[in-house]
C-alpha cells in the first residue's frame, strides 16, 4: 500500500512555507501540484518541450533555495512560480538564439499535436490551433508573456502583474496590444489561405469518368 | 459615439474577465447600437475561444525522473540530511578519493622538491670551501677585473641543486656542449667569504681577461691566452660564490691552483 502524503490538502502557500522549513513531502506535493502550470507557461512561450522541462527544473531548484523569500501578502504561489520560470526563461532565451519564434514553415511540434485528429473537422481545427500557436510564438516577448499568462494560463491581471513584476495597467495594455497583433496575424493568414485556395476553386471540373481516356 | 470608452470593457467581456456588472451592462448596450464594435466583439470572442482551445490541447507529460532528481537534490540541501541516492553517494566518494590522491601526490612532490633544495649541513659553501686553494686566501686584486664580463654566447643557466657538486649532475650536463667533460671543480671566490650560504642559484658562463685570474684565486700559466672562459656559480642573491675554468681560449685548459 503506497503511502499517502499528508500534504495533499495543504494550501499552496503553506506548502511553500513548509518547503522553506525543509519538509520534503511539502516540496514534492508543491512540485506535483504546480509543475503543470509552470510547464504549460514555458511551453507556450517556446513551443519546445525540452526547454520547458529544463526551465521547470531550474524554477523548482530556485524554489528549493528561495522558498523562504515567498511572501503570501505579495501574491499567490502560481504567479510567483511563473515569475521564477519567466526569469529563467529570459536567461535561456538571451543565451540561446535558437529559441526565437519558429518559422512558419516548420512542422507542428508535440506541444499541440499530441491528439491526432480523426475527422476532417478535427483536422481543420488542429490546423487552426497550429496557426494560432505560431501566431502566439511570433509575438514580441513582452506581449507573448501577457497573452500566455492571461489568455492561455488564465491568470488574472493582478496575478500576471505579480508574475511579471509590473503594474496591472501595464498588463492590461500589453494584453490588448498583443491580442490586436494576434488578430492581425490571423487575419493575414486567413487572407493568404484564401488566395492559395482560389485557383483550386476556379479550376475546371474533371470530365465524367475521371482521368480515363 | 465614443467607442474608445468601451474598448477595454469589450475585450474583458470577450475574455470573460469583466467582473464589473455596471460596466458589463454599459458595454452590452453599446454593442447593441454600434455595429463595428459588435463585429470587434465577435472577433475577440473567437480569439478567446481559440486561445482556450489551444491551452486545452496542450499536453503536459509526466516526468518521474525529473521529480526524483529534484527530491534527491532537495534532500541533499537539507543540513545534516544524508544523501539518499546511491548514485550521489558514489559520486561523492569518487570526488573525495580523487581529491585525496591529488593531495597525496602534490604533497609528495613538494617534499621531494624541498629535500632537493635544502642544503645539507656543510653543504654547498662547505664543499666548495673544502676544495679551496690555499693560494686563494689572499687574492691579488687586478685593476679592471673586479667584475667579470658576461659573454653574449654561450650563456648557460641552470638551476643548481642541493650542493655545488650537484650543480651539473651527470645526467643534466647536456646543457653544456662538448667541453662539459673537461670542467674543473668550482673554487670559491675570495669575495664570497662573507656572503650567506649558497641555497640556490645558477651557473653563468663568462669570458674573463686572463690577467684577472689571480683576483679569482686562479693562476696564470705561461701558455695562457688573453681571455679565458669560466663558469660562475651565482647564488640566490645574485652574488657569485665560486668559479671554475672551462677552457682557455687559444691555449690549454687550466684548472685552479
Amino acid at each position: 500500500m503506497s503511502r499517502i502524503p499528508t500534504t495533499d490538502r495543504v494550501p499552496d502557500d503553506e506548502l511553500v512555507r513548509r518547503t522553506a522549513a525543509g519538509d520534503a513531502d511539502a516540496f514534492g506535493t508543491l512540485y506535483r501540484r504546480k509543475r503543470p502550470d509552470v510547464y504549460r507557461f514555458v511551453l507556450h512561450m517556446t513551443a519546445d518541450p525540452g526547454v520547458a522541462e529544463d526551465v521547470v527544473q531550474d524554477a523548482f531548484m530556485t524554489v528549493m533555495r528561495d522558498a523562504g523569500r515567498f511572501d503570501p501578502a505579495r501574491g499567490a504561489v502560481t504567479p510567483w512560480l511563473c515569475g521564477i520560470a519567466k526569469n529563467h526563461l529570459r536567461q535561456r532565451l538571451a543565451r540561446d538564439r535558437r529559441l526565437e519564434p519558429l518559422a512558419h514553415d516548420e512542422e507542428p511540434t508535440a506541444a499541440t499535436s499530441a491528439q491526432e485528429p480523426e475527422t476532417l473537422g478535427g483536422l481543420i481545427r488542429a490546423e487552426q490551433l497550429e496557426w494560432l500557436r505560431r501566431a502566439v510564438l511570433s509575438l514580441p516577448l513582452r506581449y507573448r508573456e501577457v497573452v500566455v499568462l492571461c489568455d492561455l494560463e488564465e491568470l488574472s491581471y493582478q496575478d500576471a502583474a505579480d508574475s511579471l513584476s509590473c503594474a496591472v495597467g501595464t498588463v492590461r495594455s500589453r494584453l490588448h496590444r498583443g491580442r490586436a497583433l494576434l488578430a492581425a496575424k490571423l487575419t493575414a493568414a486567413v487572407a493568404g489561405r484564401r488566395e492559395e485556395a482560389a485557383p483550386l476553386v476556379a479550376a475546371p471540373a474533371l470530365p465524367s469518368g475521371g482521368f480515363r481516356s | 459615439m465614443n467607442c474608445e470608452r468601451y474598448e477595454a470593457g469589450l475585450i474583458d467581456l470577450a475574455r470573460g474577465a469583466l467582473d464589473d456588472s455596471g460596466m458589463e451592462a454599459s458595454v452590452r448596450d453599446h454593442l447593441g447600437t454600434c455595429e463595428p464594435c459588435a463585429e470587434r466583439f465577435a472577433r475577440e470572442r473567437e480569439l478567446t475561444e481559440g486561445l482556450r482551445a489551444l491551452s486545452a490541447a496542450t499536453v503536459v507529460p509526466a516526468n518521474d525522473l525529473a521529480e526524483r532528481r529534484l527530491m534527491t537534490a532537495f534532500a541533499s540541501t537539507q543540513p545534516g540530511a544524508p544523501a539518499t541516492a546511491p548514485h550521489s553517494m558514489a559520486v561523492r566518494w569518487a570526488v573525495w578519493a580523487a581529491a585525496a590522491c591529488i593531495f597525496f601526490f602534490v604533497g609528495a612532490w613538494a617534499a621531494v622538491e624541498w629535500r632537493a633544495r635544502t642544503p645539507e649541513p656543510g653543504g654547498a659553501a662547505a664543499q666548495v670551501q673544502a676544495t679551496r686553494s690555499p693560494a686563494a686566501e689572499e687574492p691579488t686584486p687586478v685593476p679592471g677585473a673586479e667584475r667579470p664580463v658576461v659573454a653574449p654566447t654561450p650563456v648557460v643557466a641552470e638551476r643548481p641543486r642541493a650542493r655545488a657538486s650537484r650543480v651539473l649532475p651527470a645526467g643534466r650536463r647536456n646543457a653544456l656542449p662538448e667541453e662539459t667533460d673537461r670542467l674543473a671543480d668550482f673554487v670559491p671566490l675570495p669575495a664570497a667569504g662573507g656572503l650567506p650560504g649558497f641555497d640556490s642559484g645558477m651557473i653563468v658562463r663568462v669570458s674573463l681577461p686572463t690577467a684577472s685570474l689571480p683576483a679569482y684565486g686562479l693562476a696564470i700559466t705561461p701558455e695562457s691566452a688573453s681571455t679565458v672562459n669560466a663558469d660562475l656559480l651565482v647564488g640566490q642573491d645574485g652574488q657569485a660564490r665560486a668559479i671554475r675554468l672551462v677552457s682557455l681560449v687559444g691555449g690549454t685548459r687550466r684548472g685552479p691552483q
